[in-house]
């Protein structure tokens, strides 16, 4: 087993390296691009083959996927060490890994949509890998919600065909008014936005590196990174929709992730909403600061899975959080990290996610998108602040309940990967930025007193208002908890009304319409009843002597005198 | 170029008299074929008094040939059984053959009745293999149902190729297209009764009562040719006969087109609650016909090569789905969906087999079947945006229900109400599916050859 560990591990840092020198070598970094295009068929009139560019936007994403695949499948010879079909596992885990990297590579769409529809492919094995009803109903929901969107991609190369290139660069030469909005829609159903999202939190049935590859690193941002790439052909409104749609994911997220109890819930929403936060970038037009954003996440995040895969390996697989408790007595150096990664999301000043997000708030304040996002956006800030407290309070305190009862830190490869991780998590943002000047942007806002201190005073407020409304009971109270821990009623809606409705309905359908008037009525009564009918009046004719004598007889003067 | 069609229609017949290598026979043909395959695209060339070949019909007689050899090497287990070769008569093999001839031949003749009578020809060794070697006492009506449905809908096509022969005087397709055989005629309603024929065999939604149960009751390579080779059948006479009859774009052909796509959507959904396996491939089946012939109708020329694309990528695939399903069928002696399941832990290399072949059903990209539904959904997309989202609809509806089928298969436990499992499988079923899969993945690297 730690041979396979070891040279999976090692061929994803090795490609790592490669690919940094390769960057560091080629000078991608101060501005060349590598294109390489396949010509596949002549037969329309336009250029249908595979173009491969490598950019900066490119070898940043790619690296960042080799390292937390690298530290990921260090995890999981942790994680899943009991596992008897680890092989497997890890040559699922390649697949996806190369998925994402053809998704990266080839900003085309038929080159795109191999590791489109790659990723939701592997991902839905990925989420089955326990053999249970459970990950079965996550898989089918996860692998249906983004077949919706392989669909809207779909509709975007037909809707290309007709233009001249199925590239980035295509609107350059023509573009059409439908292919922002569906391609949007596609990217939408991705990155697990309204009304899409009941599928993340759902796949938090796959294993815990899974989930830490898939749903906080690569799997969500595949469509953030395909909105990036392609953001030339969003227009107005497409732009607009695009912010009224991730504010109320942020919105949902954040205020779900108050209410759930599940620990790797709570850490997918906060994926969720961060995911929110960079489409909301993207729809006021700072692309760069998103992808910044998508990078730093990336890494901060995959640290918070992995320090919760080691509460939750430790406490014998509960994932409950109202049955966790007391990691910051015995497995001191998870809990370290967990609280780094959560500070980081809240955009504690100087930890690395506080670089993006100050980008993110300055551009907010600096762009014209309105008076209502604003105050949204400072909520969701606050709710993420709320819930990430929550979870730092759930997982460190002890409250005699928690099945942590002994620890064992032996475990190399947890060390290992956790330290790894935490290396990138620390310098990532702080790295990129003197390695990649477009990252270092200047915002241009009144750096007052008066209007940072309003934020942190309004965070503050708004947080002790909802500590306090959570400890009475009303009945208000009940129910909004059950509003807001089934994610505003979207899961239920998704997974329950829509499936039960449609198969119902197909059914009954079967049984009134395909067997009932197709097979019954026009074989059995109609057609069956004809052609035997028809058959015996025959016969009749044939075994009676003067009906013989006439038929014949008439057949015979027909012949003769036709004509 | 005749003289080798002559030697693989040769190697066909030799093929007949051997039992156990038929399939090697049938190697050297397909080998023969390739060699021809450097004709020019869109012409159409007379090679002979009744050989017509162009690139399309080539790309067809390639689809027969393998998938023959397909079926002959996953029913290995029908050709050895000792009890039948002690029967005397025909064997499988021979019947397989029969078909494979009859469909090379139909893809190639230029002559109208000669098209016509290899139309119905076929249809004499489908009816006996599903009746002598099908499985279960079902397969009378099946195989009644399939010929009366076919038969009896191909008379009004076999009046008006007769009628058309006494008013052009030639039975030649090429020569009575340049005389101008129907420009005389208004052809939207006679458009329609001649081609019922070729739709009741593609089969459009309310005419395919008759294919899901001929592909259940069949045998192994029964099922494998009907899905394979016989049902292309319907599409390559469409093409013809549009092509021949000069029929415009009109009220007609659009209902037909709309008939056809709302059909595949319906049966698509009809496909995510069928309990047995051979049932859901079948009606997914009739999903994939409706969306080449609502393409196909659209009058676009990407339309046509998207077609046969279909036509080419299903005909491959689904064959290789019902040889998996016949695997679990020799697993646990049933069909249905409640038993056959859960050999995900059992059996890695087949369970891999059947995800790849899943994941090829619904348009995996970059292999045939994606390149085919993309350019089927744009090219409805491009006639009626309405028709565009009812195409996207259906994919939508294929990859549930492909991802339906795996999941039946391969989650979960295995069940406990098998009785004697059998675990003693052979890799027969599985050598098609690895030449399929090099086929349909290396398709896209020649993509000119299928999109004809």
């Amino acid at each position: 087993m730690s041979v396979s560990v070891g040279a999976v591990a090692l061929s994803y840092f090795f490609f790592f390296l490669f690919f940094f020198f390769l960057m560091l070598v080629s000078g991608v970094l101060k501005g060349s691009v590598l294109v390489l295009e396949w010509e596949m068929s002549e037969k329309f009139f336009m250029e249908m083959g595979f173009c491969m560019v490598l950019d900066w936007v490119a070898c940043m994403f790619v690296l960042s996927v080799l390292f937390i695949s690298g530290c990921v499948s260090i995890f999981s010879g942790f994680y899943l060490s009991h596992e008897n079909f680890l092989k497997r596992f890890f040559f699922l885990v390649q697949l996806f890994v190369l998925s994402m990297i053809l998704l990266i590579l080839f900003p085309n769409y038929l080159g795109l949509m191999v590791g489109w529809d790659g990723l939701g492919v592997v991902s839905f094995l990925l989420v089955v890998y326990y053999l249970s009803s459970n990950s079965l109903s996550a898989g089918m929901i996860t692998a249906l919600s983004n077949r919706i969107g392989d669909v809207c991609f779909l509709l975007v190369i037909g809707l290309m065909s007709s233009m001249l290139s199925y590239s980035m660069w295509g609107v350059l030469l023509m573009s059409g008014f439908f292919m922002g909005f569906l391609m949007m829609l596609g990217s939408m159903t991705k990155s697990a936005q309204v009304p899409f999202s009941a599928w993340l939190p759902e796949a938090m049935a796959a294993p815990t590196p899974v989930s830490t590859l898939v749903h906080s690193s690569t799997l969500v941002t595949a469509g953030v990174y395909v909105v990036i790439r392609f953001s030339e052909y969003l227009g107005e409104l497409e732009k607009y929709l695009l912010m009224v749609f991730s504010m109320v994911t942020m919105f949902l997220a954040g205020s779900s992730a108050c209410a759930e109890v599940d620990m790797k819930k709570v850490v997918a929403l906060s994926t969720l909403s961060q995911v929110g936060m960079m489409m909301f970038v993207i729809s006021v037009g700072a692309n760069t600061i998103a992808f910044f954003h998508l990078l730093v996440h990336a890494f901060f995040k995959a640290l918070m899975f992995m320090c919760v895969g080691g509460v939750i390996f430790y406490s014998g697989s509960c994932q409950d959080a109202r049955l966790l408790g007391g990691a910051w007595f015995k497995l001191p150096l998870t809990s370290v990290l967990f609280l780094f990664s959560n500070l980081s999301l809240m955009g504690f000043p100087f930890f690395s996610g506080f670089y993006s997000k100050e980008l993110i708030v300055g551009v907010c304040l600096s762009s014209n998108c309105g008076f209502l996002s604003f105050i949204l956006l400072v909520v969701c800030l606050a709710l993420t602040a709320c819930y990430s407290i929550r979870s730092i309070g759930l997982v460190f305190q002890d409250m005699g309940l928690s099945s942590l009862s002994f620890y064992s830190m032996e475990n190399s490869y947890y060390l290992l990967s956790l330290l790894l991780m935490m290396n990138g998590a620390v310098m990532m943002s702080i790295v990129m930025q003197s390695l990649i000047k477009e990252f270092l942007a200047v915002s241009f806002i009144k750096g007052s007193l008066f209007y940072s201190l309003l934020i942190m005073v309004v965070v503050f407020l708004f947080n002790l208002v909802l500590f306090f409304t959570v400890s009475m009971k009303t009945m208000f109270l009940g129910f909004s908890k059950e509003f807001f821990s089934s994610m505003w009623f979207l899961s239920l809606i998704s997974g329950n009304l829509i499936s039960v409705g449609v198969l119902t309905t197909i059914s009954k359908y079967i049984n009134y319409v395909e067997m009932g008037w197709i097979r019954t009525y026009l074989w059995q009564s109609g057609v069956k009843n004809m052609f035997m009918g028809m058959s015996n009046k025959v016969l009749k004719i044939n075994f009676n002597m003067v009906g013989l004598v006439m038929f014949y007889s008439f057949c015979f003067l027909v012949m003769v005198f036709w004509r | 170029m005749s003289c080798v069609l002559m030697l693989s229609v040769s190697c066909i017949l030799w093929g007949l008299g051997m039992n156990e290598v038929g399939w090697l026979i049938m190697v050297c043909a397909v080998a023969l074929l390739v060699v021809m395959m450097d004709c020019p695209f869109n012409f159409y060339i007379l090679k002979s008094e009744w050989l017509g070949v162009d690139e399309m019909s080539v790309l067809m007689v390639l689809l027969c040939l393998l998938v023959s050899m397909m079926s002959l090497v996953s029913s290995t287990k029908e050709v050895k059984n000792g009890f039948v070769v002690l029967m005397s008569g025909w064997s499988v093999v021979e019947m397989v053959m029969f078909i494979c001839l009859g469909s090379v031949l139909f893809f190639s003749v230029c002559s109208w009745m000669d098209f016509f009578f290899f139309f119905e020809f076929s249809l004499v060794p489908t009816f006996f293999l599903i009746l002598k070697w099908g499985y279960q006492p079902e397969r009378l009506q099946a195989a009644v149902f399939m010929l009366l449905y076919t038969v009896g809908s191909s008379l009004p096509l076999l009046m008006s190729l007769v009628y058309f022969w006494s008013y052009v005087k030639s039975d030649n397709m090429l020569l009575s297209k340049m005389v101008g055989g129907w420009k005389d005629f208004n052809m939207n309603w006679p458009w329609l009764i001649m081609s019922l024929s070729f739709l009741v065999k593609l089969p459009v939604y309310g005419a395919h009562a008759w294919l899901p149960k001929a592909h259940v009751e069949a045998p192994l390579s029964g099922s494998m040719l009907l899905a394979g080779v016989l049902l292309k059948f319907g599409g390559y006479g469409l093409i013809r006969l549009m092509w021949f009859s000069e029929v415009t774009n009109s009220t007609i052909v659009l209902f037909v087109l709309v008939f056809s796509l709302w059909g595949g959507v319906l049966s698509s959904g009809v496909c995510s609650c069928q309990s047995d396996l051979k049932s859901l491939i079948a009606y997914s089946s009739i999903g994939h016909m409706a969306l080449s012939l609502s393409v196909l109708l659209s009058f676009y020329s990407v339309g046509k090569m998207a077609c046969v694309c279909v036509l080419y990528s299903h005909g491959i695939c689904s064959p290789i789905l019902f040889s998996l399903a016949a695997n679990s069928y020799e697993f646990c002696q049933s069909r249905s969906i409640m038993l056959s399941k859960g050999i995900s832990r059992i059996f890695p290399v087949i369970s891999g087999v059947w995800f790849f072949f899943c994941i090829l059903n619904m348009g995996f990209p970059p292999s045939l079947n994606f390149f085919s539904e993309v350019y089927s959904v744009g090219g409805l997309l491009s006639l009626q945006w309405l028709l565009g989202l009812m195409g996207g609809l259906m994919c939508l509806m294929t990859g549930a229900y492909c991802l339906i089928l795996y999941s039946l298969v391969n989650h979960g436990v295995v069940s406990s109400m098998v009785f004697k499992p059998g675990l003693n499988l052979s890799y027969r079923y599985l050598v098609s599916s690895v030449f399929g899969g090099v086929l349909l993945l290396g398709g896209t690297l020649c993509l000119d050859m299928f999109f004809v």
